[in-house]
């Protein structure tokens, strides 16, 4: 295995029953039965593996008391029972009306924030907290391999909750027949998977950035709260500045047809408007999801596959490839910020 | 003797201040005692040995090899048990110890079966499914001192393991400490300001001071040094004196009859019972002069400064 370090530093040549032999007390090897272990001893990537296991399962309440497993439940049931009920609504009724998929994002994006604030805070907290972090980093994983097992670990849980109801959703589609042909659907599944993996990254690094900062649980879930309701604020005021300054009718009849379930009105969607979701988590989110799932996005009064009712949608002035470098920049400036306070926290 | 741990010219700053001062350091097989002050520079010495801090001067080696080059092969064969409590309320011991036995890079099944049979060592039977938070302060030094050796290490680092503890724990956690050494055969490096306890535990001892090793070596040997006598005669007194003042040595009684020699002449034991036997005395005792570890250490400083 790769993964083997080996024995090279058995230079010792000596079993451990010997090695206890030297000492003043030979006779209490037999009395303890104490056995030494002089077997195969795997390498870090096994210890990030153990961490990252270990933090995924402490992020869903897993092997814990009950008031660790609310939070986790209940944003799984948010995320996972309109996805289910969308697979059944198209096994059981013909031509059911499923929200689009596009939408996910900004409906799911709520509970997501509210699940990355908490596994984050709470996996990265503890550790810091209780002083296992210091432990862990004696080890031969080290203070890096410690925050790369806990990205892994809250990134994978992340991802489960972004990705597998999204899935759940394109296999909604694909059952009710909506689409036009196989490409289509793999396509679907894999930009789905593309979208899950960046703003997972972007929730995770995110969090564990402010776990690392604050060092408290409490108050790592309140800031990342926090920060999120502010920056969504801020970008609601510019958009709602906007708004007003350009075209206030739209607005109305945008409003009128039920499109607040976006975080920004598809039918408002200046340049302004639109940038300004790049300075906030869970408008990203949305917005990434849009354009990655674009067709219904401006649909009025149905929800209809056949896109009868919609308008295609215009992305004016500001392309994708700014919201997807916007989502990594955010994941960068994340991890660079645990990065840079990880040897504080470890000392 | 092997060499457990080898710094040689180890040298380690922090902006302005030196934690380290070119210090040639050399702890071998058996429980030795990383003794100073605080801010003397023994965490500073064990993060350089785990690896976790790079030196500024000068290396260390570890189990023979270079700490920082062969970092994790050199920690998979080490046990570090931080200062104070370390591991989360909500988990149950043995789920503990499996998992750091992993971190420590045992395969799966192999960690499950030791974290069971170290925590049947260290006492833990039955209660090794609690959670540890529900357990007692000495419960959880076990599970913590489990948890350390749970990989098989050859060196044990144990950084101030009786912080926080009462007296009473503080005293079962000072009998464990030695059953690693003479039952697993573990070599131990234990850190502490508390020069009793070092006193207590440990064969032999490394002094630090201002980052600088003020003295090492056998406990025993430091403390006896090459100073003289001390001993005590029932009468004749006076007649003892004045036959080893005759020979040169600088004796004096002190009124309840025991007369302290200083001197490094290597016939004062030969001389002394031969004064004894002229003067026709009885011997009550007779004993090498045995330095207090306290006296040991604040000359040592002393000297050193």
């Amino acid at each position: 295995m790769a993964d083997t370090t080996g024995d090279s530093l058995g230079e010792r040549g000596a079993t451990s029953g010997q090695r206890a032999s030297s000492g003043p007390g030979p006779s209490a090897i037999h009395d303890l039965g104490y056995r030494g272990y002089e077997g195969e001893r795997l390498g870090p990537s096994h210890s990030i593996r153990a961490v990252a296991r270990v933090s995924a399962q402490r992020a869903l309440g897993l092997r814990r008391s009950a008031r660790w497993k609310i939070i986790p439940v209940v944003v799984i049931a948010l995320v996972f029972i309109p996805s289910i009920a969308m697979v059944a609504a198209s096994v059981l009724i013909d031509n059911p009306e499923l929200v689009p998929l596009s939408s996910f994002f900004s409906e799911a994006s709520i509970a997501i924030v509210i699940f990355a604030a908490f596994a984050g805070s709470e996996v990265v907290t503890s550790d810091l907290k209780s002083g296992l972090a210091s432990l862990y980093a004696s080890t031969q994983l080290g203070a890096l391999g410690f925050l790369r097992a806990k990205l892994i670990g809250i990134f994978a849980v992340i991802f489960g909750v972004v990705c597998f109801p999204l899935l759940l959703r394109i296999l909604a589609v694909l059952l009710q027949d909506g689409y036009p042909s196989w490409f289509d659907s793999v396509r679907d599944v894999a930009v789905g998977v593309v979208v899950s993996i960046l703003i997972a990254a972007m929730f995770t690094s995110f969090v564990v950035a402010v776990s690392f900062v604050t060092r408290d649980f409490r108050i790592a879930m309140v800031a990342v709260l926090a920060i999120v309701l502010v920056t969504a604020m801020a970008a609601g005021a510019l958009v709602d500045a906007d708004r007003e300054r350009n075209e206030p009718e739209t607005t109305v009849v945008a409003t009128e047809v039920g499109s607040d379930q976006y975080w920004f009105d598809p039918g408002d969607r200046s340049a302004r408007t639109v940038a300004a979701a790049m300075f906030s988590l869970p408008a990203l989110a949305s917005e990434i999801g849009l354009r990655a799932f674009g067709a219904p996005a401006a649909c009025e009064f149905s929800f209809d596959l056949d896109n009868a009712g919609c308008r295609p949608i215009d992305y004016p002035g500001v392309p994708t490839t700014l919201f997807v470098l916007a989502a990594l920049m955010w994941t960068l400036l994340g991890l660079g910020v645990a990065r840079w306070q990880l040897e504080r926290s470890l000392t | 003797m092997a060499d457990m741990i080898v710094a040689s010219a180890l040298t380690k700053r922090f902006g302005g201040f030196t934690a380290l001062d070119r210090a040639d350091i050399t702890i071998g097989e058996g429980i030795t005692g990383l003794l100073g002050s605080n801010g003397a520079g023994k965490s500073t010495l064990i993060k350089l040995v785990l690896g976790l801090l790079t030196p500024d001067g000068g290396s260390v080696h570890a189990l023979g090899s270079d700490a920082q080059l062969r970092r994790p092969e050199v920690v998979q064969r080490i046990g570090y048990a931080p200062e104070g409590e370390c591991f989360p309320s909500d988990v149950r011991a043995q789920d503990l110890v499996r998992h750091i036995g992993e971190v420590q890079g045992l395969p799966t099944r192999v960690a499950i079966n030791r974290a069971s049979d170290v925590l049947q060592h260290v006492g833990l039977g039955e209660e090794r499914f609690r959670p540890i938070g529900t357990m007692s302060t000495g419960q959880k030094q076990r599970v913590k001192l489990a948890a350390t050796i749970v990989h098989d290490p050859q060196i044990v680092l144990l950084d101030e393991p009786t912080n926080g503890l009462d007296p009473m724990q503080r005293d079962i956690m000072l009998e464990l400490v030695p059953t690693l050494w003479t039952s697993f055969g573990m070599s131990v490096v234990l850190c502490s300001h508390l020069l009793q306890e070092v006193e207590r535990v440990c064969g032999h001892v490394v002094m630090l001071d201002g980052g600088k090793v003020v003295a090492q070596g056998e406990l025993t040997a430091l403390q006896r040094g090459d100073q003289g006598f001390v001993f005590q005669v029932g009468h004749n007194v006076g007649a003892v004196c004045d036959l080893l003042v005759a020979k040169g040595y600088p004796a004096a009684p002190t009124p309840d009859g025991v007369i302290e020699i200083r001197s490094d002449s290597p016939c004062l034991g030969n001389d002394i019972r031969d004064a004894v036997a002229d003067a026709g005395a009885s011997l009550i005792r007779l004993e090498p002069i045995r330095v207090s570890i306290e006296s040991l250490f604040f000359t040592a400083g002393s000297e050193a400064a």
